[in-house]
């Protein structure tokens, strides 16, 4: 028999009705529709697609900022808990209290989730920043004095505080410039063989996908068309979706054909 | 002093359209650009790359005198077609920027006004510098189909792409030398990367209109610019 897979997602729909007081409301759309795929332990899915084909929408159900309004995901044979994921967002700096320290910023969810008490809590969040490669000096200094690719490493760590299995990067590498975007990689693979993480990373970038994810789902329309191990989808993709994506990035690779 | 010249009388005779030379730039006194120079041939398309932070925004900018005066401090020269642009008023820098020299911003969706339909804000970039062009004509330009959905849309019913065209046509609206593009490609997937680079190239032959082209995108840039730059820490290498 099968191992029960870490992460399963069964007939994920996310309906969106315009919202109108003066007038009945007109008929809604389906942002995402029947999306269903199953994830190991201590892989990584990149989600692609293009812009509105659902990707967003996607990552919001699977770290239980919305509601599907079908079907359901399951981990480790239950039901998701809001204490199982996190979401690193696409602008880290602006999911911030621009008035917190790094070391306040870090805490809150501690705070929330009232665990730990004040000392504990501080050794807690300088072991997370050295976990994520700052510097726990660093503790006291405004949010807003660190650079992006910092700014990402904090995003990172205040996910990982809760000692959550699952992190969802929505975009979060898209906005960082090439070192700053190879040093958070190796950080994420590093983390995911020490601490054991599954990540879902939602990108419209094919490239950053391949170098991360070990598989890829293409989205189109609300709808998972095809997902497969990242080699393979390369080498044979079979959806009109995905070929148009694999030629757009062969196009764009430095040995690709002149455009 | 440099002698003045109008923008159109020395079109013909100057082989470069733009020219910087020594410019620096300095953020309340502390440095941003150091002494970059380089020179931009008619039609052509120059790249220039950089990590965030190198300074390669606050150039171009500078290039458009966009800075504001209090904090930022310019020294050197910028030449468009021959005028030294440094050397210009407010007043007459007006009629250079757009005219001449435009520019395509980094976010589209924060350029365009987001309570005026589209054809509405081309055909106001049209009459501004007193153009005859109809602002269909334009978006057949950049490439966007001409449909009552695109015409009539308001920016935030478009796609990313189509956004990033309907900025371009703006800046195009005048029939200017040079366009600057910051980041025209970052927020598109690959497909739609790919379609702007091919544009992006299309109007330079079409319309002989040169493109200074940032971008962090290194593929894209040795693939579309006939020269490279690059910037670290305020200073231009040839890449």
């Amino acid at each position: 028999m099968m191992a029960e897979p870490f992460l399963s997602v069964r007939d994920l729909g996310k309906y969106f009705a315009p919202r109108r007081w003066w007038r009945k409301a007109r008929s809604g759309r389906w942002a995402i529709r029947d999306v269903s795929f199953e994830l190991q332990r201590e892989r990584t899915l990149a989600l692609v697609g293009a812009s509105g084909a659902g990707k967003s929408t996607l990552a919001s159900c699977l770290a239980l900022f919305e509601t599907p309004d079908s079907g359901d995901v399951r981990l480790e044979g239950r039901a998701l808990r809001h204490t199982d994921v996190q979401l690193i967002p696409q602008q880290p700096a602006a999911s911030f209290n621009p008035r917190f320290t790094a070391g306040e910023a870090l805490a809150e969810p501690l705070v929330i989730q009232r665990r730990g008490r004040r000392h504990t809590r501080r050794e807690i969040v300088e072991r997370a920043m050295e976990q994520v490669g700052l510097s726990p000096d660093a503790v006291s200094k405004p949010v807003m004095e660190f650079s992006g690719g910092e700014h990402q490493r904090l995003a990172i760590a205040r996910a990982l505080i809760l000692e959550v299995k699952l992190l969802i990067l929505d975009e979060s590498l898209s906005a960082l410039d090439e070192s700053a975007q190879d040093q958070v990689l190796d950080l994420l693979s590093d983390l995911q063989r020490e601490v054991g993480l599954t990540y879902v990373v939602i990108s419209h970038d094919l490239t950053l996908a391949e170098r991360m994810a070990d598989e890829i789902a293409v989205m189109d329309d609300g709808r998972l068309v095809e997902h497969a191990p990242t080699a393979e989808l390369l080498r044979a993709p079979r959806h009109p979706r995905t070929q148009e994506l694999v030629q757009a990035n062969l196009a764009l690779s430095e040995d690709g054909p002149p455009l | 002093m440099q002698p003045f010249h109008s923008g159109r009388m020395v079109k013909m005779s100057t082989a470069t359209v733009l020219e910087v030379r020594g410019l620096s730039i300095e953020l309340d006194a502390r440095p941003v650009v150091s002494d970059a120079a380089f020179a931009i041939p008619p039609s052509s398309i120059v790249g220039l790359r950089g990590d965030s932070g190198a300074g390669k925004t606050t150039l171009a900018c500078a290039l458009l005198r966009l800075l504001p005066v209090g904090r930022y401090r310019l020294r050197g020269s910028i030449r468009l077609r021959g005028r030294e642009l440094m050397d210009l008023t407010e007043r007459q820098l007006e009629q250079v920027r757009g005219a001449d020299m435009a520019m395509v911003f980094q976010d589209p969706l924060q350029a365009l006004n987001p309570v005026m339909r589209v054809r509405d804000q081309v055909g106001e970039a049209i009459r501004a510098h007193g153009g005859p062009q109809k602002p269909e004509r334009l978006l057949e330009m950049v490439e966007l189909p001409v449909s009552a959905h695109i015409r009539e849309a308001y920016p935030h019913q478009l796609s990313g792409g189509e956004r990033q065209r309907v900025c371009l046509a703006l800046a195009l609206a005048a029939g200017p030398a040079l366009v600057i593009a910051d980041e025209p490609f970052t927020a598109l997937d690959a497909p739609r990367v790919v379609e702007l680079a091919q544009l992006f190239r299309a109007l330079k032959q079409k319309l002989q209109t040169s493109f200074l082209m940032i971008s962090h995108n290194r593929n894209v840039l040795a693939k579309i610019a006939d020269h490279v730059m690059v910037m670290r820490n305020g200073r231009l290498d040839d890449g």
